[in-house]
């Protein structure tokens, strides 16, 4: 008799639960001293960042005033959006109720966004015109989706004629999977896009490319189709030794490759893209598609790009990301702001792992911040992006500010496929986002 | 170390969130057994029942190395890495202990003494 996906995912939890349990039985979370403070802190954004800040902030602080601005209700778990559009996990399962069941009691919520910082006068301004006063501020806003920036492109058409993206949100990254599906069945010609910007879940479109392979020599249909990946990047991955590795993969799997094509128009009725070389006079060349991941430049939102909170100068000027210390991620020029999560302008880094492994140096640093205490620890960028090779199997990806790797699981080979890995990114990372939103991981 | 326990703990939890009321039965069923078991002390055939506990155990276990691929949408054939065999044989003997644990109190009252 086949299970059905929830008596699967009972069994799975059931299977997977059985053996930690007896070794974690003795676990207990480590004991944290309460600071008496009446410090209004405000979070702006309320992602994966703001809500594990929130509710670290709530247990470490006595008598503190926490406000979480954010208009969005909806919380959903973005790292799974990339298993609805392989197909693997039915439309609904990334989406994680409202955002008000994760945030702790006692805080204030500000249903509105901010449109403006001015870090000088310690205030924010909503979109309504609300001025909020902080002594301490988390920028926790996320990053910004520009689509706009491709010309041609219409948002509002993804899902149809060939036109995916899997950033844009839950029913795009579903309806990716829908299109795959077509296209699996017909062949034709699939162009897999990346930006040249910094951008959130840099394996995603690799993933998504690896996916689209995969179902289809499934299928049978592989022949069928000729593939290629262009990005308006010098390489495939962030980090060499991935670059090297997903190169070689590609070749192996037939899939070309296009280094510094970044992806500037679409005629989305004609079913063409034009791609531009590097350099703001760039060659173009355009190509027909069948198919088309569109991956969009990506930048701080414009609130905090137009604001002094922006770096001014340097790699991160330009997307006009948040100026913090990489180390402390405590902001370089105003030390009663932090940054958490996708806004902050440091080297590679903008993933929910990310956000597990800042999370406890923000909420440690601001509550230090709050007695006049420095900073007393350093992040090391911790990064991971579990890479979809196939359904199946996956690479555990884990790298630092530097692109070092580092390995979590010294057993697993970083750079060899695993059912292990593949384990943890389908059934076990979402729990652990869920952690890590309680504060609790 | 201390904090990969805490968590999967914490994993572990959230996954079973969903279905934490059967778990609580379950929790609530087997500490009635056992109790039950510990009461009848002498009576009770602890070593007796050992056998066909782990019986049970032992076909748990098997099912669970056999299954487990592709209950989590994988397969044999992605078992790349001797870690990913130590995942999976770990996994296996998992379910055959917690079987064989949650079934030793309920046999102990079901068999006879001779």
């Amino acid at each position: 008799m086949p299970l059905s996906p929830l008596d699967r995912r009972s069994l799975v939890a059931g299977l997977a639960a059985t053996p930690l349990a007896a070794a974690l039985a003795s676990a207990s979370e480590p004991a944290q001293a309460r600071v008496r403070t009446q410090a209004h802190i405000v979070i702006a954004g309320s992602g994966a960042g703001g809500i594990a800040i929130a509710n670290r902030l709530a247990r470490g602080l006595e008598g503190a005033r926490i406000t979480i601005i954010d208009g969005r209700e909806q919380h959903y778990y973005q790292p799974g959006w990339t298993l609805l559009a392989g197909g693997i996990w039915p439309a609904d399962r990334a989406a994680l109720g409202n955002n008000g069941r994760y945030h702790p009691r006692g805080i204030e919520w500000v249903k509105d966004f901010v449109a403006e910082f001015n870090p000088t006068a310690n205030t924010v301004v909503t979109r309504s015109g609300q001025r909020i006063r902080y002594d301490f501020l988390v920028v926790a806003t996320g990053l910004q989706l520009n689509y706009k920036a491709i010309e041609g492109m219409d948002e509002a058409a993804l899902g149809q004629n060939g036109l995916a993206s899997v950033y844009a949100s839950p029913e795009s990254a579903a309806s990716t999977w829908k299109l795959i599906d077509a296209f699996r069945r017909t062949g034709g010609r699939a162009v897999m896009t990346a930006p040249n910007t910094p951008m959130k879940c840099a394996g995603a479109p690799i993933k998504v490319t690896f996916l689209l392979e995969d179902r289809m020599r499934e299928v049978g249909t592989r022949e069928r189709a000729q593939i290629s990946y262009r990005t308006g990047g010098a390489a495939l991955f962030g980090v060499d030794v991935y670059h090297q590795d997903i190169g070689r993969r590609f070749e192996a799997r037939g899939i070309e490759h296009h280094l510094q094509q970044r992806l500037t128009g679409i005629d989305i009725g004609a079913k063409r893209a034009t791609f531009t070389g590097p350099g703001p006079e760039g060659a173009k060349s355009t190509v027909d598609y069948d198919f088309i991941h569109v991956v969009p430049p990506m930048s701080a939102p414009d609130a905090v790009r137009n604001s002094d909170l922006s770096w001014k100068e340097g790699p991160f000027a330009g997307g006009g990301w948040l100026e913090v210390n990489r180390e402390t991620l405590q902001h370089r020029r105003f030390p009663n702001v932090f940054g958490i999560g996708d806004i902050n302008g440091t080297p590679r880094g903008k993933t929910a792992a990310t956000v597990k492994g800042g999370a406890p140096i923000v909420a440690g640093h601001l509550i230090r911040a709050i007695q006049n205490q420095a900073p007393d620890q350093q992040f090391n960028g911790y990064t991971s992006c579990p890479l979809i090779t196939r359904v199946g199997s996956a690479l555990l990806v884990e790298f630092d500010h530097d692109g070092n790797l580092v390995p979590s699981l010294p057993l697993i080979d970083p750079l060899q496929d695993s059912f292990f890995a593949w384990t943890m990114k389908v059934h076990l990372l979402k729990p652990a986002y869920v952690a890590v939103l309680r504060g609790r991981a | 170390m201390m904090y990969n326990l805490w968590l999967g703990l914490n994993i572990v939890i959230v996954m079973l969130l969903p279905v934490l009321w059967l778990v609580g039965l379950l929790a609530l069923a087997w500490g009635a057994t056992l109790v039950l078991a510990l009461l009848r002390a002498p009576k009770a055939q602890w070593r007796k029942a050992l056998p066909t506990s782990g019986l049970i155990g032992l076909v748990g276990m098997v099912l669970a190395f056999v299954l487990f691929p592709s209950l989590v949408g994988s397969s044999y054939a992605n078992l790349d890495q001797f870690a990913d065999w130590l995942f999976l044989i770990g996994t296996a003997v998992g379910v055959g202990v917690a079987l064989l644990v949650a079934t030793w109190p309920g046999l102990t009252c079901l068999k006879k003494a001779v």
